[in-house]
């Protein structure tokens, strides 16, 4: 049964989606290669702020809870060569010397509004030619590519159908998902 | 009694015996076992069975340890795989590692290899076009190789023989130059490769846009049903193996066919090193086996022998295999054993956009795609180059990806994605002139584990090559003018020769015996049982992706090898 299905037997609208416990999807983070990145407890804090920040709660879940932090720091740590994981650790120095020079505390403590902001500011600036990743815009595209692919999103809002059983070559766009078009 | 069985091999002898187990010798061992004879397949890697040992076949996206994506570690491990499209988290246990299996390259060939049960038919793109007599006539025509002993009308019956086990979708479209087949129901065209094909057909009467024979079922028929096979379920996913059957592999379809019949052995983790020739007999009696795991040897005997070890490791295994009287290789009088290998030109794209029909998008997903059948020189010589080049064709919606901002605003554009132009773009398969300076030969001083000789390539492009690229680009591009698209970019890739996955040749037909080593039933000239139907029996490429022809070359010889057997001839 699909999750849209199980919200109309249990009766909940669509409002209730956001506080559908995501244990009714069946992927966990759990399921993500174990994190070898070196990140600290407190820099796990500010990506996950970070995710949130970008693609925030709301009646559809955001990034932070779909897990996004957990798939990038899996992606860093298996998937990017030792230059580029490096530059992700010294980013998260970089994100909390300009937080606390601009709002005089940890990007994790700042209001939405700030955090809004100050990546907004940063993903503007950040061009440096000599590193292998620009630090925000890269966290940036990897929220976005762990959001979109994710189990909840992909099945739920992205029509993806593993076993479609069929193609149709003349699609009127109006019946299609892509409908906004 | 110590030393009293000082012969410790085991004899084991059979009526045929199969080496390899990809889409030919799945064929072979399809064919030998249902006309009775009792026959022992080899199969150099691992065993899979269909279904049990396909791992990652019904993973979603997001179980895939990095969504699909592979881990740096493998891919820098594994510079020249790496190069391969098919060699993904999802199918990259189907493909051999670069360190497994090393071999020489005098000049750059990406050898792209899958020992396992099924071979590469697992992982192939399942494209099954016929060739016609302007393929077969290529060589005597235009005078390079050598005059294939075969023409269309030899191998029609058997195009569709192997095609009505196998299932082929396609449509009857009527090409002199690309044969009709045993079909079963087209796939669709997308809105705008239909477009094209009019705006095409109006324009040029020679070029034709079709959709692509591929060899999955469509639809339903009692023969599938009796292979375990169901009908194609669109999840284009097929490289991981397919649960329900719906794309032609050994795995799904011949094997486990041979192995109702009761007459097939199946053997994997067992490395040819040689066939054996009795000079006494002057036959070839057997093959010489090197457990992959334990590397004990062991012989087998039988009357026949099919060599489909893929077409590469065909030439391998024939030069490895000499005798006081083959000592360049078996049935290697020629000289030729090794030389005159091709392959598909793949280095050239081209893509561009097109802005009409914007009511209309694609739903579900097709295991195919559109095919432009080979139109230059096929009637007669006209351009500054030999032969011409097929074109696969596609045309899909892009999705349009804003990820401008931060918090709502971004989240409100991502979960309503829209729709872009429609993308589209072709890729040119050309045909290679094979050449004796275009070779494989044995390393005189590298082996591998097994104490094999390592294999050297020297195999390049040429200026016949360059010049086919050029006219690729120049035709298609006034084509893709012509039909309004825009936005229009060629690309070579420049890659090395190899990453086609269709080397062939080195073991060629042809009716002289001094200019060739197989005869027209791919039996060799000078050790009648042994016949070779893989890539490596090949004169020359002609356009069309070549297992199709494989598979019925396969059928054709067995046929006849059985009857010889039975007149006693072999």
């Amino acid at each position: 049964m699909n999750r849209r299905n199980l919200l109309k037997v249990l009766g909940l609208s669509a409002v209730g989606v956001a506080t559908v416990p995501l244990w009714m999807d069946g992927w966990t983070s759990d399921d993500l290669p174990a994190d070898t990145t070196g990140l600290d407890e407190d820099q796990k804090l500010v990506l996950a702020a970070m995710v949130d920040t970008y693609i925030p709660s709301g009646e559809i879940p955001g990034a932070k809870e779909l897990e996004v932090d957990h798939f990038i720091l899996a992606m860093v740590g298996g998937c990017f060569q030792k230059e580029t994981q490096e530059e992700f650790l010294t980013g998260f120095n970089g994100l909390h010397q300009s937080s606390t020079e601009a709002y005089g505390s940890s990007f994790d403590q700042l209001s939405t509004q700030q955090r809004v902001e100050l990546l907004i500011k940063l993903e503007a600036t950040e061009k440096d030619p000599d590193k292998t990743i620009n630090f925000v815009p890269f966290i940036k595209d990897l929220t976005i590519s762990g959001y979109m692919s994710s189990k909840y999103i992909m099945e739920n809002h992205l029509g993806y159908e593993f076993v479609p059983g069929r193609f149709n070559g003349s699609f009127p766009v109006e019946k299609s998902v892509y409908r906004n078009a | 009694m110590a030393n009293f069985n000082i012969d410790a091999k085991t004899r084991q002898s059979y009526d045929a015996i199969v080496i390899g187990s990809g889409i030919s010798g799945g064929w072979a061992a399809k064919e030998l076992t249902e006309k009775g004879l009792k026959t022992l397949v080899l199969e150099r890697g691992k065993n899979v069975e269909h279904i049990k040992d396909y791992p990652t076949t019904h993973l979603r996206p997001w179980e895939m340890k990095y969504r699909g994506r592979l881990p740096l570690d493998v891919i820098e491990e594994n510079p020249i795989v790496s190069k391969c499209y098919a060699f993904k988290d999802d199918a990259e246990h189907f493909f051999v590692k670069d360190k497994e299996h090393p071999y020489v390259q005098e000049k750059p060939f990406d050898w792209i290899r899958g020992y396992q049960v099924g071979g590469k038919s697992l992982l192939w793109a399942r494209q099954v076009q016929r060739w016609s007599d302007f393929d077969f006539e290529g060589p005597a025509r235009d005078g390079f190789a050598v005059d294939w002993p075969i023409r269309y009308k030899d191998l029609a019956p058997w195009y569709s023989y192997v095609e009505k086990f196998a299932g082929v979708s396609g449509n009857k479209d009527g090409l002199a130059e690309l044969p009709d087949g045993e079909f079963l129901r087209p796939y669709e065209f997308t809105k705008v490769e239909q477009y094209f094909k009019e705006q095409v057909a109006q324009k040029y009467e020679d070029r034709h846009v079709i959709i692509a024979r591929c060899a999955h079922l469509s639809e339903q028929k009692p023969i599938f049903t009796e292979q375990g096979r169901t009908q194609c379920q669109n999840r284009v996913v097929c490289q991981r193996g397919c649960p329900y059957g719906g794309y032609f592999s050994s795995n799904s379809s011949t094997i486990p066919w041979a192995q109702k019949t009761g007459n097939l052995t199946l053997q994997a983790d067992s490395v040819v090193e040689s066939l054996i020739y009795d000079e006494q007999k002057e036959k070839v009696t057997g093959v010489r086996v090197i457990d992959a795991k334990t590397k004990e040897t062991t012989e087998y005997f039988a009357d026949i022998i099919f060599v489909n070890a893929a077409a590469v490791n065909t030439n391998l295994l024939l030069l490895n295999s000499t005798s006081k009287r083959f000592p360049n290789g078996l049935g290697n009088d020629s000289g030729l054993l090794g030389k005159f290998m091709a392959f598909h030109n793949y280095r050239a794209k081209i893509q561009a956009e097109y802005d009409g029909f914007l009511d209309y998008t694609t739903d579900g997903n097709r295991p195919t795609s559109g095919y432009i059948p080979r139109f230059r020189n096929v009637r007669q010589q006209e351009t500054n180059f030999l032969r011409g080049y097929a074109a696969g064709f596609g045309a899909h919606r892009s999705t349009i990806s804003n990820t401008e901002g931060v918090g709502s605003t971004l989240k409100e554009k991502l979960l309503n994605p829209k729709l872009g132009p429609w993308r589209v773009g072709s890729h040119m398969m050309g045909e290679t002139i094979p050449k004796e300076t275009n070779f494989v030969n044995l390393s005189k001083t590298e082996t591998d584990e097994w104490g094999m000789p390592l294999l050297n390539f020297s195999v390049d492009y040429d200026d016949n090559d360059e010049k086919m690229i050029a006219d690729y680009f120049e035709q298609m591009t006034e084509m893709f003018e012509s039909a309004g698209f825009t936005n229009i970019r060629t690309s070579d890739t420049h890659q090395a020769p190899g990453l086609d996955i269709h080397e062939m040749g080195g073991v060629r037909m042809g009716r002289d015996p001094k200019t060739s080593l197989l005869n027209e039933w791919n039996q060799m000239h000078h050790a009648k049982n042994v016949f070779v139907t893989d890539g490596a029996c090949m004169t020359s490429t002609a356009t069309q992706n070549p297992s199709l022809t494989y598979m019925a070359l396969t059928a054709r010889a067995v046929d006849y090898a059985v009857k010889e057997m039975k007149k006693g001839n072999l």
